[in-house]
């Protein structure tokens, strides 16, 4: 009887390969086949049914441009949007520790990488669906000045790219809080301060300083960048810098909800 | 005695009436220097519109005067003299005041101007037109008539056609929520 040596040593269990997909999978079948992701788009269409009709009676009175009516339109349909898909990512793994679903997640062979992209991912989907919704009630109001080319650019590229970067920090904070609660809180509230400055009055950013701060800040710059597009009328080739902010965060944020998902712990 | 009482009498009513005189051409003067020989009027007379309809008024200056003007300002302003609406003249026209170079001895211009109603009910609309300088030193104004606005109120039940759209997307949205959560229920 030879005792032979192994030529090399058994593979420690790794993750199949396609975790993150698998992850996604589960994530979109939860969030899709029940009923949160329906409701939260609910109340999201309701707003746009409500603002549709408000925006499209006063500029059917002359008491608002069409112009205007679309890139306000454009603007709620941007924030409610990014905050739905942030809200969800916010729950994404604060939410699986809180209900005690967390340690079951990851004592499966799925890498901690693979959970928070998979996440990730499923989290984005609200924002791909809520760009779905908004689409024809683009096409309806964007009729008139013919707008609609503007509006859903605006909408594809800027939003993408917010709701991205917001996604991301959604579940890069999800992944520190203890508890659900404050994951969300911390969320939301960073959300609202990022929207604020477009909610000044516009003397009150105007120089150099304000535009630096609007240009620095994604959800400033994409809300900016909707009003110069569709409502000012000013080309893309001369806004494309609005874009930077959005682009550079979406990268930055995603880097470091991945990077974040080594502290996914009990 | 009598008689000397009927004379005092009669002088105190003589310097009463000279008085009054002497105060009423001194007022008068005073109001044509107020007005500075500048005569503003709004055409037309009585404007009927409805709720988000334009409408166009003329003001017309006149320098009946001798003397030429200063620069002046055109202000319009629009209000509800029974204080049955609030009114904000900026939500009616972006534009409320426009600077007007010196008019000349006999001159006359006319501006003109579109307002858009935002709500509806019986409004007056002026004009006034001061000194460029008033708000430095102490000016002239001169004051229009006032023009009688009816608004109506208009109201559209299917704006841009937007209804439909508004009404079906939610509803879609709800019934699928609603037969989700019956099957969620059943499993």
């Amino acid at each position: 009887m030879t005792n032979e040596i192994p030529a090399r040593a058994p593979a420690l269990p790794s993750g199949p390969r396609y975790g993150w997909a698998v992850v996604a999978n589960q994530e979109l079948h939860d969030l899709w086949s029940g009923t949160r992701g329906l409701t939260l788009i609910l109340g999201y269409t309701v707003v746009l049914s409500v603002l549709t009709f408000l925006v499209a009676g006063n500029a059917d009175l002359n008491l608002l441009d069409a112009r205007e009516s679309i890139g306000l339109f454009v603007r709620v349909t941007l924030g409610l949007g990014t905050l739905v898909a942030l809200i969800i990512a916010a729950d994404a793994i604060s939410g699986e520790r809180e209900r005690g679903t967390l340690e079951q997640l990851l004592l499966t062979s799925v890498r901690r990488l693979d959970l928070v992209v998979g996440k990730l991912l499923a989290s984005l989907s609200v924002w791909v669906v809520a760009l779905a919704v908004a689409i024809p009630y683009v096409l309806i109001l964007a009729r008139g000045p013919g707008l609609a080319g503007d509006a859903l650019g605006v909408l594809v590229i800027a939003g993408t790219l917010v709701a991205v970067a917001l996604t991301s920090f959604g579940l890069a904070v999800s992944s520190v809080c203890r508890t659900n609660r404050s994951s969300l809180i911390i969320a939301i509230v960073i959300l609202l301060a990022l929207a604020a400055p477009s909610q000044l009055p516009s003397g009150a950013i105007r120089g150099g300083v304000g535009d630096f701060l609007v240009m620095a800040n994604p959800v400033a710059a994409g809300l900016k960048l909707a009003g110069r597009v569709i409502v000012d009328q000013a080309s893309w080739a001369s806004e494309w810098k609005l874009l930077i902010s959005p682009a550079v965060a979406s990268v930055i944020l995603t880097a470091v909800a991945v990077a974040g998902s080594r502290r996914v712990a009990l | 005695m009598r008689y000397a009482a009927k004379r005092y009498a009669s002088i105190i009513a003589i310097i009463a009436l000279a008085l009054g005189v002497w105060l009423s051409t001194v007022g008068s003067a005073s109001a044509d220097s107020d007005a500075g020989g500048l005569v503003v009027s709004v055409t037309p007379e009585r404007l009927s519109t409805s709720v988000g309809q334009p409408a166009a008024i003329t003001i017309a200056l006149a320098n009946e005067s001798s003397e030429p003007t200063t620069e002046v300002a055109v202000h319009i302003d629009i209000t509800d003299p029974r204080g049955t609406n609030s009114v904000d003249p900026e939500d009616w026209t972006p534009e409320l005041t426009l600077s007007r170079e010196a008019l000349l001895p006999g001159e006359r211009v006319t501006e003109s101007w579109t307002v858009t109603p935002i709500q509806g009910g019986d409004f007056v609309l002026y004009a006034v037109v001061l000194d460029a300088n008033a708000g430095v030193e102490p000016g002239t104004l001169s004051v229009s008539n006032g023009v009688p606005v009816h608004v109506e109120e208009r109201r559209s039940f299917n704006p841009q056609g937007v209804l439909p759209l508004s009404v079906a997307m939610p509803t879609l949205l709800g019934v699928a929520l609603v037969w989700r959560f019956r099957r969620v229920r059943l499993k």
